[in-house]
């Protein structure tokens, strides 16, 4: 198991310099070259942070110059400084990653409480009524808009009936609470972006567990285990469920970049403090020393994702041998 | 397509509730000129924000603009971004998937590491950072969604030709001296088309998703053109006073990329063989 984790790790090196190729190569697309045309309309932007920036890219060296010098910061996670406030950028996202992590984790995990029973049991009951329903039901899922989801889903359990708070990770009185009223704080606050954020997610995991439950039910296996008697239920649950479930795993580590690259769609309308917002925050100040943290880190944090789905894959899959 | 194609179609609800909505809204933007009633960025500010009547029968918008016209207009915008966006993953993913599966080796290598490389990169954070390098316009937002899309593409049409070269049909054409773009653009191309077809219909519902959700954020079509994200943004700020602002984009969004959907998933159980099987039995 190590050994192969190791493999992963050290197969993934190339993957992480295509990273930084492609992320570099962003930054000299901007037309008229990189400090040149926004920096010297924003506010922001001091003559002091532009000559930090020509030397954080080496900017007045040949391009493989300044690739080696941007990787060899990169490497000690030396992103720059912000041009907002001058903090390292490395801290703006150190503050900022726990709450995306909690968000996309609780969305996660919400999808597949909810999605795997709806699939398992819109397949157990395949071309009923009910599973027309289910069907139609994920169809408008994953077509709904959920920015404006979520604008509705504020404007009434916010605005209308005044059940939830609708930005923000805890309130003004936050601290003036009591320990159940604090989590009580948090856990109100989470509950609209976590829906939001897993509803595109639940209509495609059903889907997906239902065809491999259709898939998996067709197998001989599944033929013998109800020849030999036993109950329909208990075959669908115990034998069809576990084969049915294993390439989700794969889909968790798929589901990631769409998490954490979405994220800056639902906390920017929830103004929630994670990385996503800090993403869109900097974009529209130009901010690029952080753009592109933001954008080497989310990359790094996938392939983590996809080598632990990989990694959890092949530890409860007998049929794949390390 | 051949009549059994055409006979399937028809017998599936969904694909003709699909392709309907599909036509409808293509077929209104494109008369848009013709039948919004006003211009879509003419402001009469003695018409602030006032509800849905015979003259608006959308309402008006903050500077008094017509919210018909401007979601006829923006329809506009939403369509060509969804196709143009396409088209261009379209011709990227093509491309590269048939050179890697037909060549396999090391061309199949670097390209297929470089599909790795790309999907590691969270889309949205990539089209974000492109948006902000290039610039927000219509121009750019269709481009830079395209070139972010054809990962998946790419290794769809891998697949295919990785099964289709060794078909016998192949092997004959070779044998009579055919060149190998020949092979790969006469031959193998056109029988690999079905699932492209089907990814493409996707891939125009998740673009115009995308559009809608930057120009929602204020990083896309930048106003006052309208685009129904944009719409959706500006009625955003009066929703408790005004919910015709935010509920007709909301609406045609959403219909937009279900029909889409519903299309693309109808013919993906009409086009692949594999999947109606286990959809009859069971």
């Amino acid at each position: 198991m190590i050994r192969y984790i190791l493999r992963r790790l050290v197969i993934s090196l190339p993957i992480l310099f295509g990273i930084t190729i492609i992320t570099f190569g962003v930054i000299h697309l901007t037309p008229g070259g990189f400090t040149s045309v926004h920096m010297d309309m924003n506010p922001n932007v001091s003559p002091d942070s532009i000559a930090k920036l020509q030397e954080l890219y080496g900017l007045d060296q040949p391009l493989p110059v300044q690739y080696v010098k941007w990787v060899s910061r990169l490497i000690r996670l030396d992103f720059g400084r912000s041009f907002l406030d001058q903090s390292p950028v490395i801290h703006k996202i150190g503050q900022r990653l726990p709450a995306t992590l909690l968000l996309s984790g609780l969305s996660m995990l919400f999808i597949f409480m909810l999605a795997i029973p709806v699939g398992v049991y819109s397949a157990m009951h395949h071309n009923s009524r009910q599973d027309r329903v289910i069907t139609v039901l994920t169809f408008v899922g994953y077509s709904v808009p959920t920015f404006w989801l979520a604008l509705l889903c504020m404007l009434l359990f916010g605005v209308v009936l005044g059940w939830l708070p609708i930005s923000g990770i805890r309130s003004v009185n936050h601290d003036f609470l009591g320990p159940m009223g604090q989590f009580w704080d948090y856990v109100s606050h989470l509950i609209l972006p976590v829906f939001i954020s897993a509803f595109g997610g639940l209509a495609s995991i059903s889907r997906y567990t239902r065809s491999n439950m259709l898939e998996v039910v067709r197998q001989d296996y599944i033929r013998t285990a109800r020849a030999k008697g036993l109950p329909r239920s208990r075959v669908y649950y115990v034998h069809a469920l576990k084969n049915a479930l294993l390439p989700i795993i794969t889909i968790i580590g798929l589901a990631l970049p769409g998490l954490i690259g979405g994220s800056f769609i639902f906390e920017t309308i929830f103004s929630w403090p994670g990385m996503g917002r800090l993403a869109y925050e900097s974009a529209l100040s130009f901010d690029y020393p952080t753009i592109m943290g933001i954008a080497v880190i989310g990359a790094v944090l996938v392939l983590l994702g996809n080598i632990l789905a990989d990694v959890l894959y092949a530890s409860v899959d007998p049929r794949i041998r390390l | 397509m051949n009549i059994s194609f055409w006979h399937k179609f028809k017998r599936k609800r969904l694909a003709v509730i699909g392709a309907t909505v599909v036509l409808s809204l293509i077929l209104l933007s494109l008369a848009a000129p013709l039948i919004a009633p006003c211009d879509p960025q003419a402001q009469n500010l003695e018409l602030r924000i006032k509800p849905p009547s015979w003259a608006h029968p959308l309402g008006t918008d903050e500077y008094g603009r017509d919210v018909l016209s401007r979601m006829l207009y923006g329809g506009r915008i939403s369509l060509s971004v969804g196709f143009v966006a396409v088209g261009i993953s379209l011709s990227i993913g093509l491309f590269l998937g048939a050179l890697a599966g037909y060549f396999g080796g090391w061309v199949d290598q670097v390209i297929m590491r470089t599909v790795d490389v790309v999907l590691c990169i969270p889309t949205l954070f990539l089209i974000l950072m492109l948006i902000v390098f290039l610039g927000p316009n219509l121009l750019n937002i269709m481009v830079i969604i395209g070139l972010t899309s054809w990962t998946e593409l790419s290794r769809l049409v891998r697949a295919e030709f990785l099964t289709l070269k060794q078909r016998d049909y192949v092997s004959a054409a070779r044998a009579s001296g055919a060149r190998d773009r020949k092979i790969i653009f006469r031959h193998i191309l056109p029988n690999a088309l079905a699932p492209v077809f089907v990814s493409a219909t996707f891939g125009i519902a998740g673009a115009i998703l995308i559009e809608s959700g930057l120009s929602f954020l204020g990083l896309g079509v930048q106003p006052p053109v309208p685009s129904w994200g944009n719409i959706l943004t500006s009625g955003k700020d009066y929703i408790t006073q005004a919910w015709w602002m935010t509920l007709s984009p909301g609406i045609a969004i959403f219909l937009t990329v279900l029909g889409y959907n519903l299309l693309g998933d109808s013919l993906r159980d009409i086009l692949d063989p594999r999947l109606t099987v286990g959809d009859e039995h069971a």
